[in-house]
Parts: C-alpha cells; structure tokens; sequence
C-alpha cells in the first residue's frame, strides 16, 4: 500500500463521523461538532497507527 | 390493569420500534422518517447510501456475493434492502480481472452497511424517547385530574366524596349547614350523665 492508498479511507472516515455524530442527537449544530470531533480522532488515531506502523518498516525491516 | 383514572392521551406520537427498525435496515434513514426526523432520515440515506453505491463502483458491482465473500456478506446484510437488491441485481456477475480498488470498495460498502446498524438503533432511540416523554405527560395529566377530583371531594361530607369519585365528577347535593361553635354546648361537669334527660 503506497501512502497515497491512504487517502481512499478519507471519505470513509467522513461517512463514519457523520453517521456516529449524528446518532442520538437532534439540533444540527451537536451533529456537526460531534461529526467534526470523531473525524478528527479517527484521522488521528487511524493515521498515527499507520505512520507509526509505516516508520518501525522503515527503520526495523 | 390500566391506569385510573385513564389519560386524556398527549401530543406525543405513539410509533412502532419494530416498524422503525424493519424500515431502517430495509432503506437507511426511513426508519428516522417513520419517527418524525425526516431530516435527519435524509441525511443518513444520501451519507449512506452514497458511501454504498461508491463502494458498488469501486468493486465493478461485484462485492455482493455471499458465495465469494460470505463473511463480509453478513456485515452487508445489516442493510437488508440495498444489499438484497444488489445482489439480486449482480448474481452472475463476475469480475473479468480483480480491480486495484476492490478491496477498498468492499470495505466501503460493508462499513455502510455496518453504519446502517447506528442508523436504526438512532430510530429506535427515538421511539424509546417518544415512549418515555408519553408516560411522563400521562402522568401528569393523571395527577393533575386526582388532585382536581381531591379538591372537589374536600368540601363535600365522606358519602358523597366516594359518590362523586365513583361518578367521576361532581354530584350536585346540599351540602348540610356547619356545625354550631364550641362554646354553645355545654361543660364538660354539667353535661347530662348516662340516662339523664336535660331540660
């Protein structure tokens, strides 16, 4: 998987975000920051694994 | 037993959670506009819907197949509607060579569906909300009717307190004149002893 690979799980993680956020809450602004909240931890921690796990290749492998 | 006295019923809408929940997983968001959020039923289909037909794309319509894939076919088959019509639309078809994005495209379709699992648990939160908000107004209109009927029932002699309960309303009856003040009847060392006749 090249680096660029990445970028297809983008769209996947917005979907994500939008479905969870908007579960359980009515007013569109709690949907909208609840979406941006989980997009932001599922882009950091999805993409700090894979940079993590990309970089002990690099080094160790 | 039901409840006493009865409700007057409530503005709360009284909706299915089994109807809710078969909507939603047959098309993703009608179960949000059976309960009354259209919106956000909208919302959830164009989200959805739109990460499962790209994810179709991705694959050459060819990632519905519980023969190929029968593990990821159960995670597909948390949207029932979408994923039986593919694949009722796509059987037989096969992929002449495997795409670059097909691995992509199955996650894509099956994470959908999987999110389309979110989608009606939201619906049936809703119901549970509706449920909750109809028992509270219930009983408030409950208490409010027992304590109406309790005012009444306190300016009327026992009998006719029970009278008027079991009528369910007020009974139009005399009401006896009070009782003369203390003071006019007499001490207690004066007063007639056991088979004494006052004058």
């Amino acid at each position: 998987m090249r680096w660029v690979d990445l970028l297809w799980f983008f769209p996947l993680a917005f979907t994500v975000s939008i479905a969870l956020g908007a579960a359980g809450r009515r007013r569109p602004r709690e949907i909208l920051e609840a979406a941006g909240q989980a997009f932001r931890t599922l882009v950091v921690v999805v993409g700090g694994v894979a940079v993590t796990i990309r970089l002990l290749i690099l080094f160790f492998v | 037993m039901p409840p006493w006295p009865p409700a007057k019923g409530s503005s709360v809408p009284r909706r299915s959670a089994g109807v809710a929940a078969v909507l939603g997983w047959l098309v993703p968001g009608l179960g949000q506009v059976y309960v009354g959020r259209p919106v956000k039923g909208l919302l959830y289909f164009v989200v959805l819907g739109g990460t499962y037909l790209a994810g179709l794309w991705l694959t050459g319509w060819t990632c519905v197949n519980p023969e190929r894939d029968p593990y990821w076919f159960v995670g597909q088959a948390l949207a029932g509607g979408p994923t039986a019509l593919t694949a009722w639309l796509t059987q037989g078809l096969e992929a002449t060579e495997r795409m670059p994005t097909y691995d992509v495209g199955l996650l894509y379709v099956t994470v959908a569906a999987l999110l389309n699992a979110v989608a009606v648990s939201d619906a049936l939160g809703t119901v549970s909300e509706y449920r909750a908000a109809r028992a509270v107004a219930d009983a408030e209109e409950r208490q409010a009717e027992i304590d109406r009927m309790a005012r009444e029932a306190a300016y009327l002699p026992p009998a006719v307190a029970v009278a008027g309960f079991e009528a369910g309303g007020v009974v139009d009856v005399d009401v006896p004149p009070p009782l003369p003040p203390l003071s006019s009847f007499p001490d207690e060392g004066t007063a007639p002893g056991p088979g004494e006749v006052v004058p």
